[in-house]
């Protein structure tokens, strides 16, 4: 019940901030700008031409009118003919058209009396098939084909990379961050002089004061990135009809990633008694994290590298909570397009030492953790 | 742990303090010196002495709030610091910091709930404690928007939300108005009728003087007096005496009994200092024998304000009854 006060205190300090008002805000502000792109399917006759034309350029530089023509059968279905003079072109139709197009279009080659060789394109569900969307954003005048080119994409594919987008650039890096520079306050202020004498003189144990406030803190942001995330997929599912589950990884390894860089936070905040200081050191020893990462995996490729340096690095590594790989982890999920969320995960967990990784990572929290909590017990106030 | 049935409220031996200071933590201030203390319950006990004396920091050390060096400190028969003893603590700091984003009602029922109280017995006890403070009609307001006074109020309140046995007030008038004073006195003299034990550090020495039983003066560190308040008010061998007419001739044949006779500003009376208790008996004839009416005839008593700026400009060598200082020395 102490526990669950404390922790309660921290989420009616952030409400009071208002921190708790201008995280639904912009959590509501992502959710409509993912809301407001539409996904508008493109008739079968487009679809096919844009897919034939790269090729059909590509073999023969331009391409000249009448070297085939569409024509629609039913809704999802065109006839591609050609000329018999266009050799040329029916050893590309041939060679490439007759076997696959591209993802969600199908092709079946007829001969027909008098008209010679055709081809009957089928084409997919609009939201799997590649180039199958005109993408638009808000209004439709504002539309755009993210399809044009050598890759065409679906509305699936373009999800899949605007989630990607937030998983990485905006919920993973500048998310924490700001979860970080937003709790960064909540011990500082607690251990403040008057504040703490208080709350020191309540029969409650030391170590479960710091606790309390930091798990507060980690439930705090698995909440509002529960909501951020769970808004943005809600927003891509509506528009686009595809309710693809894998997407919402992404709340609780943001708050995994938050719950390590915080507790950095609330051992520097425990020492130095500044949100600032607190703030900053905890960004940097993200950074160094990550850093960490980076420099291992590069180890085995540096040759003139002493062994002992190389065990040094690999041993700190080790010591050091895994941020990057728990990013990493929400990406290779995210991305398994096609697949399940248990195929995902499966898939992303693949090839890596996971259980060694995470374990070690909560290992290192742990430790972290306990410092902060041995040094506030010592500390006097 | 439980309490010890028949301890001392508070008991302290040879409880030494000292603070290491400065950037690589070299400089080192003594902020309790060897202090031997024990507060009896029922007791409203004043915790005196100038600033830097040490009376925070032995509170602090009760609490746990603050580690000592050496010594012993107790609450209630049990080694302080110890989480589980402070169930039967309050304490009001002086330079508190509540919540400011709670409102009364919300903090109240916080610290409760810190004090391991149920929702509903919060509630009732929280509303109750408001309400004896004074501030029920404001419970709704954050505590931001609440005067210095009213925070003193609330702080009362808070440091009693748990019902404890003993409660360390320091400064518990701070910023409250002549009435709201009036009103924590009361509240203090309650608590002692219910039994509790109340440590009171306060710089005014009036307030101390009419509710307290006992006190302890500190100064840099170091017990310099422990005593009832009478005791230390008291002067000993001077008498207030007041009589019906003042004169020259009468002064001079009081002076001719006694050590000093000094008349009222107001001409009611003396102030008279005799080496014995009984002089004071020809003093008395000696006014009679000039017809004069006596009016009154008591101790004379100095103030406690009085009492201990001179014990503190004397350096605390001399107690009160002019023996010497008791400097570590135990209760018995």
């Amino acid at each position: 019940m102490k526990l669950v006060a404390l922790m309660h205190d921290g989420f009616r300090e952030a409400k009071d901030r208002k921190i708790s008002t201008v995280m639904f805000i912009l959590s509501g502000v992502f959710a409509i700008l993912c809301g407001g792109f539409g996904y508008e399917p493109k008739p079968a006759v487009e679809v096919v031409e844009d897919a034939l034309r790269p090729r059909f350029q590509r073999h023969f530089g331009a391409v000249e009118e009448g070297t085939w023509e569409l024509e629609p059968a039913g809704e999802r279905a065109v006839i591609a003919r050609w000329s018999e003079e266009k050799t040329r072109a029916e050893k590309v139709v041939d060679a490439q058209l007759n076997l696959r197009l591209s993802r969600g279009i199908t092709s079946e080659r007829r001969e027909r009396a008098g008209t010679g060789p055709e081809l009957l394109v089928r084409v997919g569900d609009p939201i799997d098939t590649a180039g199958g969307v005109r993408v638009y954003f808000i209004l439709r005048r504002w539309s755009f084909d993210i399809g044009d080119g050598e890759i065409p994409v679906s509305a699936k594919d373009f999800v899949a990379g605007a989630q990607l987008l937030l998983a990485n650039a905006i919920a993973g890096w500048i998310g924490v961050i700001i979860a970080i520079i937003i709790t960064s306050g909540f011990v500082p202020s607690m251990i403040q002089a008057g504040s703490i004498h208080v709350l020191l003189s309540k029969p409650v144990r030391r170590p479960l004061l710091l606790l309390g406030k930091y798990l507060g803190g980690v439930a705090f942001v698995l909440l509002h990135a529960s909501i951020f995330v769970g808004l943005c997929w809600l927003a891509f599912s509506v528009r686009t009809g595809w309710w693809d589950f894998r997407f919402l990884i992404l709340a609780p390894t943001i708050a995994a990633t938050f719950a390590i860089v915080y507790a950095a936070s609330v051992l520097f905040a425990v020492v130095f008694e500044s949100p600032m200081v607190s703030t900053l050191l905890a960004i940097a020893f993200w950074g160094f994290c990550w850093l960490m990462s980076v420099v291992k995996e590069m180890v085995g490729t540096v040759k003139w590298l002493p062994e002992a340096a190389r065990e040094a690095i690999v041993a700190i590594y080790w010591a050091l909570p895994k941020t990057g790989e728990l990013d990493d982890f929400a990406v290779k999920v995210i991305q398994g397009s096609g697949l399940t969320l248990d195929q995902s995960v499966e898939a992303a967990l693949k090839g890596r030492e996971w259980g060694l990784m995470l374990g070690s990572t909560a290992a290192s929290t742990a430790a972290i953790l306990a410092i902060a909590c041995l040094i506030f017990w010592r500390k006097d106030y | 742990m439980n309490i010890v049935e028949g301890a001392d409220a508070v008991s302290v031996r040879s409880l030494t303090k000292v603070y290491k200071q400065g950037l690589l933590r070299g400089r080192r201030v003594r902020a309790l010196d060897g202090v031997s203390l024990a507060v009896e319950r029922g007791q409203i006990f004043g915790l005196l002495g100038p600033n830097g004396a040490g009376k925070t920091t032995m509170v602090k050390i009760l609490l746990g709030i603050c580690h000592k060096t050496s010594g012993e400190a107790h609450l209630l028969g049990v080694p302080a610091p110890n989480a589980s003893v402070r169930r039967f603590l309050g304490y009001l700091p002086e330079s508190h910091r509540f919540p400011q984003y709670l409102t009364a009602f919300q903090a109240i029922d916080h610290f409760a709930a810190l004090a391991g109280m149920g929702r509903s017995e919060r509630r009732a006890r929280g509303r109750a404690l408001l309400d004896r403070v004074g501030i029920l009609k404001d419970a709704d307001r954050k505590l931001r928007g609440y005067s210095k006074g009213m925070l003193q109020r609330f702080g009362l309140a808070q440091s009693l939300v748990n019902d404890p046995l003993v409660v360390l007030l320091d400064e518990p008038t701070d910023g409250v108005d002549p009435i709201g004073r009036r009103e924590i006195r009361d509240m203090l003299v309650e608590l002692r009728k219910q039994g509790k034990t109340v440590l009171v550090s306060s710089h005014i020495l009036s307030e101390i003087e009419l509710v307290c039983d006992r006190i302890c003066v500190l100064d840099r560190g170091r017990l310099i007096h422990e005593g009832s308040v009478a005791e230390m008010t008291e002067r000993r061998g001077e008498w207030e005496v007041g009589v019906t007419r003042a004169s020259a001739d009468l002064t001079d044949a009081i002076r001719a009994k006694a050590r000093f006779a000094t008349p009222r500003q107001d001409g009611t009376g003396y102030v008279v200092g005799v080496g014995k208790d009984d002089e004071i008996d020809a003093v008395v004839d000696a006014i009679r024998a000039k017809g004069v009416g006596i009016r009154e005839l008591v101790p004379h008593r100095s103030t406690l304000e009085d009492r201990v700026i001179d014990l503190l400009r004397s350096g605390g060598i001399a107690r009160m009854d002019g023996g010497p200082a008791r400097a570590g020395e135990a209760k018995p």
